[in-house]
Order: structure tokens, then C-alpha cells, then sequence
């Protein structure tokens, strides 16, 4: 059982200019822990995807998701320009 | 410092004690930067290993030799092995980052989670090694071996196991190290 959960967190985190030690002390993680996450190598349970949530303010699932998110300026600016060829099946409201 | 929690279903984890100074002092030293360079890669990681299990090899002989041959002077040969057996020893705690040393309360699931995968895998491994051993003993019994012929093997053998109930984690948890995740760009950034 290992679903893939993938996830914006370096994104996230580099948009917000937030270190992964520093996330990593205000969620209660190792720094590594933060690192694999957003490899994708570890998948956080619900209680830390939450806090990781919490802490940037965000719903949780605009941090995480079980399909592969679209890039952000697709979200941000629609698609159907140059360089949207990653679509995928997730839609956004 | 991390906090521990569980991640399992049900009523939700037990408090943990609060981390004492020691556990800080221990957390610190085994997240020691310093060390990070020398097993950077998982080459390098895996020589660590092969020179630590070399060394503990040497220890054994050194005392298993003692005892066989009654004389303590091949015991010298286990300081020198400890020379070497004590550094790498600590480049194996850094490289795990204390997965086995520290206690649950400053570690967190992830790590929690790795530290119970690399228990069961060593205590599976353990547990063939000591049927194995057992095999052998009662095979050598039924083929008329005294339980004084028998002396030095068991010796041998139980020291071999007790020495790898204790390292096996360790070498185990090592192997599994993946490598550090790059540098984290956001540290560089000016401060906004």
C-alpha cells in the first residue's frame, strides 16, 4: 500500500520563502521528513499533511492530492498557452 | 526537535514525555552537520558499513581467538579494532541521524516508521541466524559431538549472534540512508 501523494510543497514553500527546517520545527518533523515529502519518497500521514496545511493556511489539499496537480499558472492564468502540455484530469472551480 | 505522533487510526496517540535535556543534547549531536560530507553518497555510505562490519570482525576474532587459544594477548588486537570500530560507529549514528539511538519522543513518524521497518528486517534476519545455529548444533549433537567439542562453536556462535541482534539495525538503517535532499535554495534568499 503505497499510494503516491503528490504535492506543492516545495512550491509552497519556496513561494512563501519558508526554509524546510523552519517548516520542519513549526510541524513537529525532521527536516529530512520535509525533503522526502516533496520527493515523493515519503508520503506524511493525515495528522502532519494537516499541520503542514495549517501553517501556510491553506486547505489541504491545495497542498495535496492523489493526482498530479496542474502547474500553478495554468490555475492562476487558464489554460491553452505555450507550455501547458502537462494537463491532467484535475480540474479546478 | 521533532515531537512524535502516531499516525494510526483509532482514538489518537499517546502523550509522550517531554524531551529532556539529554534527548536535546543527543538530538543535536547525532543532526550534527558536520559529518555530513564523509557519507554524502550512497557509495560512500556503503564503505562506512563494509568498514564497520570489517572491524567488528575483527573484534570478535580477536576475542574469540583469546578464548581458544587461552591467551589474552590476542586481545590487544581489540583496542586497535576499537580505534576504528568507535568513529565509524559515530558516522553510522550520523548518517542515520540517530534513528536507533535517539529515544521515540524526539523523533518523528517518518522516522518512528523507519525505525520499527529496520527493527523487523534485523529481527527476521536475527531469527534465521539463530535456526540456522541451532540446526547446526543438533546436527553436530546427533553426529556424536561432545558438549566439549561443542565449547568453542557455541562460544563463537553466541557471541556472533549477540553481536548482530546489537549491529544489524545499525548497518541496516545505514543501507537504507537515501541521500540528503539538495540544498534548500531558500536559505540563501535575502530575508524579505
Amino acid at each position: 500500500m503505497s499510494e503516491h501523494v503528490h504535492n506543492r510543497l516545495a512550491v509552497v514553500r519556496a513561494e512563501r520563502k519558508v526554509s524546510r527546517q523552519a517548516l520542519a520545527e513549526a510541524v513537529g518533523a525532521h527536516y529530512q521528513t520535509i525533503g522526502y515529502i516533496e520527493r515523493g519518497q515519503y508520503n506524511p500521514s493525515l495528522d502532519l499533511a494537516l499541520r503542514i496545511a495549517a501553517y501556510f493556511r491553506l486547505p489541504v489539499e491545495a497542498l495535496f492530492s492523489l493526482e498530479p496537480f496542474r502547474p500553478l499558472t495554468d490555475e492562476v492564468y487558464g489554460t491553452g498557452g505555450a507550455g501547458t502540455a502537462r494537463t491532467t484530469g484535475r480540474t479546478t472551480t | 526537535m521533532t515531537t512524535s505522533t502516531s499516525t494510526s487510526a483509532g482514538p489518537g496517540p499517546e502523550p509522550l514525555a517531554p524531551a529532556t535535556r539529554y534527548d536535546r543534547w543527543l538530538f543535536k549531536t547525532m543532526n550534527d552537520a558536520r559529518t555530513k560530507r564523509y557519507h554524502a553518497t550512497r557509495a560512500a555510505r556503503r564503505r562506512i558499513v563494509l568498514a564497520h562490519m570489517a572491524t567488528t570482525a575483527v573484534g570478535l576474532a580477536a576475542m574469540v581467538g583469546a578464548f581458544v587459544r587461552a591467551s589474552p594477548w590476542l586481545l590487544a588486537a581489540l583496542p586497535v579494532a576499537l580505534l576504528a570500530w568507535v568513529p565509524l560507529t559515530g558516522f553510522l549514528n550520523s548518517m542515520t541521524r540517530g534513528l536507533l539511538e535517539l529515544r521515540v519522543r524526539v523523533l518523528d513518524e517518518r522516522q518512528v516508521a523507519e525505525r520499527g521497518e529496520v527493527h523487523a528486517r534485523a529481527h527476521r534476519a536475527v531469527s534465521w541466524v539463530l535456526t540456522a545455529a541451532l540446526l547446526g548444533f543438533y546436527v553436530a549433537w546427533l553426529a556424536g559431538a561432545s558438549v566439549a567439542d561443542l565449547a568453542v562453536p557455541l562460544a563463537a556462535a553466541g557471541l556472533l549472534v549477540w553481536a548482530l541482534h546489537r549491529l544489524l539495525p545499525l548497518w541496516i538503517a545505514a543501507l537504507r540512508v537515501r541521500d540528503e535532499p539538495e540544498d534548500d535554495e531558500v536559505e540563501a534568499l535575502p530575508a524579505t
